[in-house]
């Protein structure tokens, strides 16, 4: 009779993953309780944030589903109404209609969140994994550069690319996306730093593959996959940076309908209508709360799997 | 709950369990309950334990044995759900402990002696503060009072200059005395009771012999001992009883002697057969069918420089330093030479630190030496001066030789499924067409015996044994030469290791490939080689063939490492009565 320690049925795992009994198979373990946490045991607060990111992310791309009011008609004689049936958050001071504008809004705020983390990532991602791979010389020269880019707060490196380049919605995009780009080339050389020493870039070596086939298809690829996850943290930041150059005045300019600059206009009125700039500002933080959790969540899972 | 059975066919542990004994349980049962519903993972489990005894629970992976550990210290998961027909430890019934009154236990009357030192013990703290807490938390009064307990745990744990020792933290401990700490830790307290989980895997042999010694020491004076442990030899040396796991039951137990010389349970028989040694030279370790690779695809194979005549691997004179502290060089590589003959394994032996893993890392060619050269299967691979060997020169020599590591799963990219990991290595070898590159893939997982259905499998989600086999086909799909296999088989349970190293001979003599084996344990070594090197402190002390340094070693070296080497007793000689 042969004895059941057959090679290549998987055995039961042990619940609970992380019994120390199991060491060659812990990763496994824990793994396995990961993907169920992500699936089954997803926590309600990060459903919930789907949720509203999905309602933001819809108003963005067809605002015309959720409101039918321009956003920008002026009504005086409606001006200061607080929030009812008709006008859900209430009118401004010119009497238009706060909802449809916060909806409106939407699109340009999370396009210019997007834009600058984008522009973000590009730059500092450069110099990361240049950084990173190349060593030497250069990696101590990128590294000096950033530690200066570090030196000033990342708003103040964002005042200083409009100060240079003037007010706009696409200079505050590329103004925020210079503000994180140093954070950005920092963390993408230490993950570069990390997949070059990991045994299986090793390994292709020891298949043969040339250095440029080992960067290209094996070192790049993976410093860049936890990007995505990264990025989704980064929006929700630039948002509230992008808004915020708005509200200083130097994004998006009024009457423009975006959270920023609507909510430097509801401020003069807050002690008569507080729903001017309240709105707004709920939405700014919704949109920042909302990635932030969904990201950190998808960061999480990324961890458990690698 | 009057109704469980046991299933203790030993007789003996009925015996001690009479009066005063530290341990008596009756049907245990443990379960988790998951997202999927309940796992039973400890079934019906009885064990027993008198003063001054040491019980061995015994099994693989997954067997139940930590889980039936931690029990006894009311240390499991929160949805774990324990029963039991009797569940006495030290006297009273844990079935019934609060939290509370099982932190009153824990550490003062039961010592729990975690695995792994290199975790179990927190960076950021010196040992002496470690202990210190266990002295604290069970309120012992007084700062010198509790140092000076401090300093005496550690002396009785066999640490010299318990004083200095104290003050530093894990990770400026070697791995043994890491481990002297952990058990200094458990037992600061005097508890009746100690439980020790693995505590000597991971250890070279000769810390091991001295970490048995200083256990056994335990049991003389007069505590219980309950300790986990897939190494038969070791459980041999220590175990007064031994009760043998499998699936969360336990399938034998009684007088460790008698187990071990007369298993009347197949798996214990298999878990025996299972172990390398010497002895069981040429001997198939495992119950499996043997692979074949008849079935290998044809197609135009590689075309390689590989002379047929010249030894694999010769190397000369090989050295390597890195700076040190204070501008000082560290020599990790001292005067290596050794040669690999075709066909042959050629066993390189030491402890950690005796630059072994350098050697295989410069006969790989990812590490320049400082001096000597590497010749591979008649080229020049590795030299210096004006026979250094550019990367562009050796590119093309690669797929000649191959690595297996210790920890397959890091040698996979994270991208990749199984399948993908071979074409990859195909693709890399420029070894046929993209279109037939995965039939040639399922045709090397079936050479490793793996089914094809593991093909979109990431490695991430297979056993240890499974991940060893998929990196092992990995480096045959460049039809090598030469396999450097470094401690292929050290975290693999010694069931699963048995089917590796069965493999690994399988292929050798039907591929006639050439094996670097690389491994901190003797007993593996002794089984797979032809040629065997010692290794200490970066220099070669003894080399020959493994027939002779085994059997007549010429240096003390190799005798002290050989007398270290925990074994079975011979199966005759089973005559340890227990008093």
């Amino acid at each position: 009779m042969s004895v059941a320690i057959e090679p290549t049925t998987a055995r039961t795992p042990l619940p609970g993953g992380d019994q120390p009994g199991n060491k060659p198979d812990g990763r496994r373990g824990r793994t396995r309780t990961a993907v169920l946490r992500g699936l089954r045991g997803t926590p309600i607060g990060v459903w919930i944030a789907a949720a509203v990111l999905a309602f933001l992310v819809l108003a963005a791309v067809v605002p015309s589903l959720l409101t039918v009011k321009d956003p920008y008609i002026i009504d005086p004689a409606g001006a200061f109404t607080a929030p009812n049936a008709e006008h859900l958050f209430g009118t401004d001071q010119n009497g238009r209609d706060v909802f449809s504008r916060v909806i409106t809004g939407t699109g340009q705020s999370l396009l210019l969140g997007l834009a600058a983390t984008a522009i973000g990532l590009v730059f500092g991602g450069l110099l990361g994994i240049t950084a990173g791979v190349s060593g030497k010389w250069l990696d101590s020269a990128i590294c000096r550069f950033v530690e200066i880019l570090f030196a000033f707060p990342g708003l103040l490196l964002a005042l200083i690319v409009i100060a240079v380049s003037g007010t706009g919605v696409v200079t505050a995009a590329i103004a925020v996306g210079v503000g994180t780009a140093p954070g950005y080339a920092r963390m993408l050389r230490t993950q570069t730093l990390q997949v070059i020493a990991a045994p299986y870039v090793e390994t292709a070596r020891s298949l043969g593959r040339s250095r440029r086939h080992i960067l290209w298809h094996t070192i790049v690829p993976n410093v860049i996959r936890p990007l995505f996850v990264l990025a989704t943290l980064g929006v929700g930041q630039a948002i509230v940076w992008a808004s915020s150059l708005s509200f200083l005045g130097l994004g998006a300019q009024p009457p423009a309908a975006e959270w920023g600059a609507m909510l430097a206009d509801g401020r003069n009125y807050i002690q008569i209508a507080w729903w001017i700039a309240a709105f707004p500002g709920i939405f700014i933080t919704l949109a920042a709360l909302t990635t932030t959790v969904v990201g950190r969540h998808l960061q999480q899972r990324l961890e458990a799997e690698v | 709950m009057t109704d469980y059975q046991t299933n203790n066919d030993g007789g003996s542990a009925a015996s001690v369990a009479e009066a005063n004994s530290l341990l008596n349980i009756e049907g245990l049962n443990v379960s988790f309950a998951t997202p999927r519903g309940t796992v039973d993972v400890v079934k019906d489990v009885s064990l027993a334990l008198a003063p001054g005894k040491a019980l061995a629970l015994v099994g693989e992976s997954g067997s139940g044995k930590t889980v039936t550990a931690r029990t006894l210290v009311g240390l499991n998961a929160a949805n774990a759900k324990v029963a039991a027909g009797r569940l006495d430890v030290l006297g009273r019934n844990a079935l019934k402990l609060s939290e509370r009154q099982w932190r009153g236990l824990r550490g003062k009357d039961i010592g729990y002696v975690l695995q792994d030192a290199l975790v179990s013990l927190d960076p950021l703290r010196t040992v002496g503060q470690e202990i210190d807490e266990a002295l604290r938390a069970h309120g012992v009064r007084g700062r010198a009072a509790r140092l000076e307990r401090v300093h005496q745990a550690l002396r009785d744990a066999g640490i010299p200059d318990p004083e200095v020792r104290a003050k530093q933290r894990s990770g400026e401990l070697s791995g043994g005395l890491r481990q002297r700490a952990l058990i200094a830790q458990a037992t600061v307290l005097n508890p009746q009771l100690v439980i020790a989980d693995e505590p000597t895997t991971a250890l070279d042999a000769t810390v091991q012999a001295q970490i048995l010694e200083l256990l056994s020491g335990l049991k003389e004076q007069g505590r219980g001992l309950v300790f986990i442990s897939h190494d038969l030899a070791v459980v041999s040396h220590l175990a007064d009883e031994i009760a043998v796991m499998q699936g969360g039951r336990i399938v034998e137990s009684g007088r460790a002697a008698e187990v071990l010389s007369n298993p009347r349970h197949e798996y214990t028989q298999a878990l025996i057969d299972a172990i390398p040694s010497g002895a069981a030279k040429g001997r198939r370790l495992s119950t499996g069918a043997p692979v074949s690779v008849a079935a290998r695809s044809g197609g135009p194979g590689r075309t390689t420089e590989f002379s047929e005549t010249a030894p694999a691997i010769v190397a000369r004179d090989l050295v390597k330093s890195y700076p040190g502290p204070g501008g000082t060089r560290r020599t990790v590589v001292d005067g290596v030479s050794f040669t690999l003959e075709r066909g042959k394994t050629l066993g390189i032996v030491g402890e950690s630190g005796s630059g072994k893993s350098t050697t295989a890392r410069i006969a790989l060619g990812l590490t320049q030496p400082d001096a000597g050269s590497v010749n591979l299967g008649g080229f020049a691979w590795s030299g210096t001066g004006a026979d250094q060997v550019s990367e562009d020169q050796r590119r093309r020599h690669r797929p000649d030789i191959q690595l297996v590591n210790q920890d397959p799963l890091s040698s996979f990219d994270p991208r990749f499924s199984v399948g993908r990991v071979i074409t990859d290595a195909l693709e890399a070898g420029s070894i046929g067409t993209s279109a037939d590159r995965t039939e040639r893939a399922v045709t090397l997982l079936d050479q490793v015996g793996l089914p094809p259905s593991l093909f979109n499998r990431r490695p991430l989600t297979l056993s240890g044994g499974q991940r060893q086999r998929v990196a092992i086909a990995r480096a045959l799909a460049l039809q090598p030469r030469v396999l450097l296999l470094d401690e292929p088989v050290s975290a693999l349970d010694v069931s699963i290791q048995a089917q590796v190293l069965d493999l690994l001979a399988d292929l050798q003599s039907q591929l006639g490939l050439s094996y670097l084996f690389i491994s901190h344990d003797l007993g593996v070594i002794h089984h797979v080689s032809d040629d065997v090197l010692v290794m200490k402190d970066g220099k070669v002390v003894e080399a020959g063939t493994a027939a002779d340094v085994f059997t007549i070693p010429q240096t003390d070296y190799t005798r002290q490492l050989l007398a270290a080497v925990p074994e079975l007793p011979a199966r005759e000689l089973a005559a340890k009565e227990a008093p």
